[in-house]
This record gives C-alpha cells, structure tokens and sequence, in this order.
C-alpha cells in the first residue's frame, strides 16, 4: 500500500479543511460532519456504514486536529463505535450501530486510561444484565453521550456493558477541566443495572480496538502539530524585531524546522500506522486481529505524534511572544488540548516501553526498509 | 514543504512488471553473491574507514569491480538511459533491487564510490559537455575512474562561495593555483571534480568555475588528513600552477555555483538515504542481550527510541521517493532526511557507548565492544560533511517553510 494518502483522501482532507477553515477552537462541527456523512466512514455497509478505510477516518481526525473542531466524533465514532463494531455480540451490534453510523444518536466508550482497563466493576445481576459499580474520571464526551458503552471487570474477566446514560444509578458530571473544546467528564456507576455485550473474544479485540483509537488520536495530534506550525510560520514571516523579521533569526528559524521535522517523522509513522488499521472484524464477526503488530505500529504513532504536537504547540506559543500567552489567541487551546490528548491514554513512556519490550523479546522487530540508493 | 503531484499511472502492469523485475534481481544475486544472513559475518560499526593507505586501497577496488559488474549486468545504473549502460528504470525499480541486494553479502561500497557514481557522474549529465559526458559517464558509472569533490577550502566550508583556489584563462587552457581541504578519497581518485575563482571581480557566486582535474596532473598533491575516527578519509589538496586545458571546464564560465549546487543537490539526496553506515537497532539489541542488560528499563527505552526513529527514517525516505515517483518536484527532502540520518546515528551511538560504560573506554579484548568506538566516534563527521545541521536547517526553513533568508 502506498505511503501517502490517496488522490481521494487528499481530496477529502481539503474539503475539511475548507469547510472548517474559518471556525474557532471549541466551534461545534458535528453537523458538518453529519452533513457530509462522516460519521459513517469506518462501519461496513450492512450498518448503514460506508464501508470506507481506516485511512480515511485518519483524514477526518487530523482535519479535527488543526481546527480543534468540537464534536463527538472521537468518543462515538472511534472509541465506542469501533468498539461495539469489533467487540460486542452480533445482536448488539445489529441493534446499535445503525443509529451511531448515522450519527442519529451518540455514544461514549467508558474506559481507564489503558482502554482494555477501567475502574467499573460489573456483578452478574441476571444472565444478560450486569450491576456496575465505581468511578471513572476523564471519559471522552462522557455527560453528553446517550449511550454508555462500558468496559467492566467482573468474576469472569473483561466485560463490555451498555447502559443508558439516564439510567437510575448513573450520575455523570462535567468540572472545569484543562482543555474546554473537548468534554472529559466523571461517570459514576452506583448500582446501575446494564445489557452484558460482549462478543466472542472480547479482551483481545478491545485490545485492536485500542490500537485504533490511538492510531486516530495520532492523526488528531499530526493535525495539531501542523496547524500550530503553519500560525508560528505564518508569524515569524511577519513580525518584525531590531530591524529584521524575526523568522530570519535561527534562534527561530531552526526551531521551526526542528518541529517540522518532527513533525514529519509523526506523520509519515502515523500513515503507516493507518495502513495496517483496517477494520478487524467482517461481518460474519469473523476477526482478523492485527496483534503485536498493530499494536506496535500505534505506539510508534502514539509516541512520535505525541511528542510532535506537544512540542509544535508549546514552541509555538514561544515564536508568538506575549500574544502567544494571551487568552485571546487560538495557541492555548492548541496547547490544552496537546497536553490532554498526550495524556488522556496514559503518556508516552510506557509505549515507548512497549515497543522496548517486544524488540528485546524477538518480537514485532520489524526491520525498517532500507534504502541505501537515492531516492 | 508543498509540492505538486502528479499521480503516476499504477495499473496492474507496472506492479507485474515490478514483481518480475525482483525475481530477476533475486535470481541475479543468487548467482553470485552469499546471503547476508548465512554467511558468517563479522559485526561492522564503523561509519568511517579506519584503515592503512593499502587496506583501503583494497576495499574500494573491491567496491569498485562489484560496480562495474552490477553496471555490465544492467542492475548498477538502471535509472540511467540505454545511451549511459543503464536501462531506462524507474526510482521503484532502483528502490526493489537495493532492498533485495541488501539480503545478499556485497563488497563495501566506499563514499569514493558514493561520490563518483551519485554526485558526479549525474551533474555531468546534467551539466557536462557532450565530449565530457561521452568521455567521462560511462567510466564514472562502472566506476572504472574515480572522482572526488574539489570544493571546500580552509577559508571557505559552509559559505562555498567565498572560496579562493584562483583558476587564471591563459589562451586555451586554465592556470590553476590554491589550496582544498577535506576532500574525500582524493588519494584514491583519477579525477576531481573542482571549483575555483575566476573572476575575483564579480560578485562572489557569479565569479566561479568548475573544472574536472586529473589528479596526477603536475602540480596537484595530495596529503591525507588523520580523521578524529582515526583512518584518514580526506585530505588536503595543494594546486600549483596546474594548467587544465579548456574542455575540462565543467559548464559556462562564471557557472561555477550552478555546479556546485547541483552536486550538493544530489550529495543531500544521497546521503539522505545512506543508513547502512554504522551500528543499527538491530545490533544495539544484539549489544544490550550480549551484556545481559535487556532487563532494564533504560536500556528497553533507547533501544526503542532508536527503532522508532530508524523506522520513521525510513519511512520517510520512501515516502519521499513515493512522491517523486508520482512527479513531485524535489525540494528539502534531502536535507530534512540527512538531519534525520544524522540525528540517528547519534541515538545510536550514544545509547551503545551507554550499555557498554567502561568497555568502551578502554578495550577489554572482548569481540564486539570496544568496535563501537568506529561509529562513536565516526558520527559527528557526517554532521558535519554535505553541509552542516545548521546549513541544512537553514535551507530548509528558508525553501521548505519559507521564512525570509538570514542576511548574507
Ligand atoms: C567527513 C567529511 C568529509 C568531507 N568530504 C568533503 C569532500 O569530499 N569534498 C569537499 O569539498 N568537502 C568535504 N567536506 C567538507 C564539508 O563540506 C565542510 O566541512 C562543511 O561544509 C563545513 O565547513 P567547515 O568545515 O569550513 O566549517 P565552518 O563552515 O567553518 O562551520 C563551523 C561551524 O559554524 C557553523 N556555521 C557556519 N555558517 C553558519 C551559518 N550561516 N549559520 C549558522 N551556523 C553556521 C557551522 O554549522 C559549524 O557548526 C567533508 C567534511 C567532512 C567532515
């Protein structure tokens, strides 16, 4: 498969970019995205979905990352629409993703940090009912969800669990929190009876599932990155300091480059990521897990996208100067919502861990392709 | 960093066509070469060479008759038209063919070869007369003749242009006098490839011109420089009152920036894709379990670190040629991928110097340790050659981000 995005995603790419050009950080996207049929991107046809390619979600994310455009795409495409689509039993599915696909109803993935992991319990209440218990901070469009799709632990493992977010023994809130355009919001479970969803298998497709959230948060971050880059290149090209513009400084200048090498390096990962992050289910349910090595690529994604928009946003703060710092200027929100999504699934060093562990293991040592002759 | 695509054609044939040109190449190896991973192979980290005048000597005539027979049996110039002995090949047949040979145990391929066979031979078709080029590419392409680069001076590196090496018209031929420094592989080479000043009138980078020197001419010597890797790689260059007749001069007279760009246009493409120098992850694993040290977190770290980066790397240098095959036209690939290449070499080196601590500061007698020390201390070089990371950064910025150039 080819490195770079194809003519119609490059397309596609172009035309969020100029549809969402204009709007500011926080500005509610979610019915452009519906308009323009978004939403169905990644689920097959006999969803309603429109069967497309990972890729292509990965265009829309990293459209949502330079704009920093509001909607819950993430927390329902992504994160609980993947799930239930390679995770839950064949009639949930039937059930409940015509309604997401089309973005009629919205859903939030319920999860810890790690994603597989969370901090609900769930006690068999009757054979297809679970009862939940706890607390879980920070979940992606956690209050406004309709639907709560929730990873539990119980006496037999790892559990998917739907609930109705207005169901008796949910409480949910939002407090003020780090980044405004993006709702992280504090779920609590006190006795709330829920439908058991689980599919076949469900620890190790929640683990795909993972793979691809992160791989799409990577692109949401590329995005960022970009973006940020493009407003401090677009700056140090103008202002002006001791008679010269200060994009002729290489105190600047290099800065600069240093990021859009880095960013580079994200991106071109994040591509690759993207390539091997087709869906993993069919729809006989049959899986075609992508393992260790997807796994592997996301974290290559995950770390190099991460430390690229934490740094694009950062440094571009430092080119703007006081401006930079001020409420008024887009760049914070850019900085808030680098520092929440370098965070919101754990930080890098694990993955960067991950990814040490399973080379000295033998594992996933994937050599890179050399080239050694010009290109 | 925009660049227009165009896409290519990719229909089911060119991927056939593609297939079918692997086996071939696989089939073409296999007659002559051992597999790189059956054969019993010595650990190699330098990045640099550091061996006697004879040793060296050695290593690339052996570089050199595998060019020659890659070239003979149409896989060493495929890019190049019939007219060259290539074979009108696209960059993914050239692309195909490396990452198969790498499967097969090569000779070395030495930076003289490099240079001659990448930067040399492709500015002559470029810009070469059409007796340079009959006289000069075929042979610099079998590198049966080799030719070194005759640029930077003890006055002039990363400003170029403010070179000295006079070069005076005498009728029909040239008179040339001053002196060149770090000139790779000049003691090996039959040719240079030289740029001098011809006008001390005109404005620096209009009053240049470039010469091919043949470098047994009288009044040219050559002394080796002992590189801080130990070996001596480069040198310096004296020129005392050379005379070069006028058909050697490369280009129109004053055009000697022309030339020089051009070449270091392609030296950065080169050395972008350059990643077999060196230690690699693979051997920092091999390294770290050989001390018993992968259960360190530390250790699992760097090493992932320097994966990551070395995969990015070579992603990045194939999605480049992915885009150039489509049509874009090249701009700062070469020197973001030659900042990235270096840049990993360091992680490299650095995290191996690590692990090892004590073994790499004096050699305990062991295999594989103290050989470290050639791509330590190696590393720094290539930062420095092709144009230094600030040079690179600055190109960049200014053609790839577009911020206004620094004043000059
Ligand atoms: C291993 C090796 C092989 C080489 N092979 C060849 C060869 O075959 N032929 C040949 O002609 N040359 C060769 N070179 C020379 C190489 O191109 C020059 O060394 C290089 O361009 C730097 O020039 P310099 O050494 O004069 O350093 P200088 O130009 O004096 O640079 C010194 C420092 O100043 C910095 N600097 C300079 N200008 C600027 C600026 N505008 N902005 C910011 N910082 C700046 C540099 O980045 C560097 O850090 C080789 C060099 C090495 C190390």
């Amino acid at each position: 498969m080819p490195i770079n995005l194809s003519t119609e995603q490059k397309d596609l790419a172009e035309t969020l970019d100029d549809v969402w050009s204009r709007i500011a950080p926080g500005h509610d996207v979610w019915p452009s995205i519906r308009e323009l049929g978004l939403t169905e991107i990644p689920f097959p046809e006999a969803t309603g979905g429109a069967d497309g390619t990972f890729r292509d979600l990965t265009v829309v994310m990293t459209g949502l990352g330079r704009t920093l455009g509001s909607a819950p795409y993430l927390s329902s495409v992504v994160m609980a629409g993947l799930a239930l689509l390679d995770a839950a039993d064949r009639d949930t599915r039937a059930e409940l993703l015509p309604g997401i696909v089309s973005g009629a109803r919205t859903a939030a993935l319920v999860c810890g940090p790690g994603i597989v992991t969370s901090a609900i319990r769930g006690e068999v209440a009757a054979e297809r009912e679970l009862s939940l218990t706890g607390v879980q901070h920070a979940v992606v469009d956690g209050e406004s969800a309709e639907l709560l799709v929730v990873v539990t632990h119980g006496p037999d493992g790892t559990e998917l669990a739907l609930v109705e977010g207005s169901a008796p023994g949910v409480r949910r809130s939002v407090g003020e929190q780090l980044d405004g355009t993006r709702q992280l919001a504090t779920v609590e479970f006190d006795g709330a009876t829920a439908r058991r969803i689980s599919g076949p298998d469900v620890a190790s497709r929640l683990g795909d599932v993972r793979s691809r959230i992160l791989i799409a948060l990577a692109a949401e971050q590329v995005g960022l990155a970009r973006r940020c880059l493009e407003m401090a290149v677009e700056y140090a090209g103008t202002r002006q300091q001791f008679g010269r513009t200060i994009g002729s400084f290489q105190g600047i200048k290099h800065k600069l480059v240093d990021l859009l090498v880095a960013i580079e390096l994200a991106e071109v990962t994040v591509l690759d990521a993207s390539s091997g992050a087709e869906r993993g289910c069919d729809e006989s349910g049959t899986a075609e897990p992508g393992g260790t090595e997807l796994a592997s690529r996301a974290a290559a994604a995950r770390v190099l996208a991460s430390r690229a928009a934490m740094t694009a946003a950062e440094e571009a703060i430092q080119v703007h100067g006081g401006i930079g710092f001020t409420w008024e200027h887009p760049l914070h929100h850019y900085f808030r919502r680098a520092k929440a999504d370098q965070l919101l699934f754990g930080d890098e060093y694990p993955y960067v861990q991950s990814v040490g562990e399973s080379l000295v293991h033998g594992r996933g040592v994937t050599r890179p392709r050399r080239v050694s002759e010009p290109a | 960093m925009t660049a227009t695509v165009i896409p290519a054609e990719t229909g089911q044939d060119g991927a056939e066509d593609l297939r079918a040109f692997e086996a071939a190449s696989r089939a073409w190896l296999d007659s002559r070469l051992p597999r790189r991973d059956a054969a019993e192979q010595a650990p190699k980290y330098s990045i640099f060479h550091n061996l006697g005048h004879e040793d060296e000597r050695a290593l690339i005539d052996g570089g050199r008759a595998w060019q020659a027979e890659r070239v003979d049996a149409g896989f060493g110039a495929m890019t190049w038209a019939p007219q060259w002995g290539g074979r009108g090949l696209t960059a993914s047949h050239e692309r195909i063919y490396a990452g198969v040979e790498r499967e097969y145990l090569t000779p070395e391929r030495h930076e003289n070869i490099l240079v001659t066979v990448e930067l040399v031979a492709p500015t002559l078709l470029e810009l070469g007369s059409d007796w340079q080029q009959e006289r000069f590419i075929r042979p610099f392409l079998r590198t049966d003749e080799l030719c070194c680069q005759l640029f930077s001076e003890p006055g002039a590196g990363s400003d170029l242009a403010g070179l000295s090496t006079r070069a005076v018209r005498d009728g029909e031929s040239w008179r040339v006098n001053g002196q060149k420094v770090w000139s790779s592989g000049a003691q090996f080479s039959e040719w240079g490839l030289l740029i001098a000043r011809s006008d001390p009138a005109a404005p620096k980078h209009k009053g240049m011109t470039a010469f091919m020197v043949p470098m047994d001419l009288e009044g040219v010597e050559v002394r080796p420089i002992r590189q801080m890797s130990g070996g001596s790689t480069f040198n310096e260059v004296f020129l005392t009152d050379v005379v070069l007749p006028d058909e050697f001069r490369v280009g129109e007279v004053g055009d000697g920036w022309r030339v020089a760009l051009t070449t270091l246009g392609f030296e950065r493409q080169s050395s972008a894709g350059i990643v077999d120098a060196g230690g690699n992850t693979a051997d920092l694993i091999r390294l770290a379990t050989s001390l018993g040290l992968t259960g360190a977190a530390e250790v699992r770290g760097r090493i992932a670190e320097s994966h990551l980066y070395e995969r990015a790397q070579a992603l990045l240098v194939a999605r480049y040629a992915e885009l150039e095959q489509a049509g874009a036209v090249p701009g700062v690939e070469g020197s973001i991928g030659k900042l990235v290449w270096t840049q990993n070499l360091k992680r490299v080196g650095d995290a191996a110097a690590s692990f090892l601590g004590h073994r790499i500061l004096a050699d305990t007698g062991e295999a594989d340790t103290f050989a470290w020390t050639q791509h330590l201390l190696g590393a720094p070089g290539y930062r420095i050659a092709g144009g230094s990371d600030e040079i690179q950064r600055n190109i960049i910025g200014e053609r790839g981000l577009g911020l206004p150039r620094e004043p000059r």
